[in-house]
């Protein structure tokens, strides 16, 4: 493995599923179970606190837009530091998979 | 447990946000349960069913207030306040600093222009307007009028930075400072102000001038300052 995974895994799929577009919270959830075939439904509570840190750490920024409803819901955006991460991350977790692979593969072909 | 209870739940294991972080993360978990809900709604279900799923959905609040507080620690929130702090102290250093220049600026263009222009002392007192300056490092001292009453004479003189935007020194100045008489005689003087000063000198009889001395940093500098008397009747 070229390199230790830094982030969480969820951290990982939050700034993947901001690079292609600017979500709020639920919408992040939703979309989440649709791209994974509802393989990672999360207690949506548990978001909230990724995002923050996330935030913290400057990953991601976020800003207020008026829903349709007209109430003000919180966006969060990938910032360059942010884009990077997730560059940097998605590359050591396919090295990870890959490695985890190639064991399994090998215990397959043993049994 | 409804709504607000969860959400009230969760800010319960805050410990370090301020009150505008605590009403942003309130107002983003409710915000995040309305959409559920309405979603829930578009489907069909009806109003408490899709309260219920929602809430089911979200997980433990204590769990969620506990994660969310890590976020927060204390020392951000301390880090925070003394960042506030500090920033309102440079903010009011600066306002009071821009004060203190414009006021010296005006006091530099005045004492080397127009050093009698709204002196109310000099106004009430003075008869006789003179010139005499004399360097003071990077200041002047500029004895701009004498005046005499009854037995007593009048002086006037200001200090003014060479540069429009320094600081005149004049507080050192006038521990220098010493008025003679035409003979050589120390004179008695009350003196008031700042970098304007106005000196009365009681005098024992009509001398002719007064001198002005300043002692500075061992050197010694006299100029005479000429008064005028009324004629006596």
């Amino acid at each position: 493995m070229k390199k230790k995974q830094t982030i969480e895994h969820t951290q990982l799929l939050v700034l993947s599923l901001l690079a292609g577009e600017d979500m709020y919270g639920y919408q992040m959830i939703v979309e989440l179970a649709r791209r994974s075939d509802h393989t990672f439904e999360m207690k949506e509570g548990t978001l909230y606190p990724v995002l923050h840190g996330l935030e913290k750490d400057g990953l991601v920024e976020a800003y207020q837009q008026e829903a349709p409803t007209g109430r003000m819901r919180k966006y969060y955006h990938l910032t360059r530091k942010g884009g990077a991460a997730l560059k940097s991350e998605a590359e050591a977790w396919e090295s990870y998979a890959g490695a985890v692979n190639a064991v399994l593969r090998s215990s397959l072909n043993l049994a | 447990m409804d709504r607000a209870d969860y959400t009230a739940r969760v800010l319960a294991q805050l410990r370090h946000v301020t009150g505008e972080e605590q009403a942003a993360i309130r107002a983003e978990i409710d915000g995040h349960m309305e959409d559920h809900i309405c979603a829930l709604l578009d489907l069909g279900y009806d109003l408490a069913l899709a309260e219920e799923r929602t809430l089911a959905a979200m997980g433990d609040p204590a769990e969620v207030g506990r994660e969310l507080n890590k976020q927060y620690p204390l020392g951000w929130l301390v880090l925070g306040r003394l960042a506030a702090w500090a920033l309102a102290l440079l903010c009011a250093a600066a306002m009071l600093n821009v004060h203190g220049v414009c006021y010296w600026v005006s006091d530099n263009l005045q004492g080397r222009f127009c050093p009698t222009h709204g002196d109310r002392r000099w106004e009430e007192h003075g008869n006789l307007e003179t010139d005499l300056r004399i360097s003071v490092g990077d200041d002047i001292l500029r004895i701009y009028g004498t005046g005499t009453e009854d037995g007593t004479a009048y002086v006037y003189w200001c200090q003014y930075d060479e540069s429009p935007f320094g600081k005149p020194g004049y507080q050192e100045t006038l521990k220098g400072i010493t008025l003679l008489d035409s003979r050589g005689k120390k004179v008695l003087c009350i003196g008031s102000g700042g970098p304007w000063m106005e000196a009365k000198c009681v005098l024992q009889r009509r001398d002719p001038w007064l001198v002005f001395r300043l002692d500075r940093e061992g050197e010694r500098t006299e100029v005479r300052m000429p008064l005028k008397w009324e004629e006596m009747p």
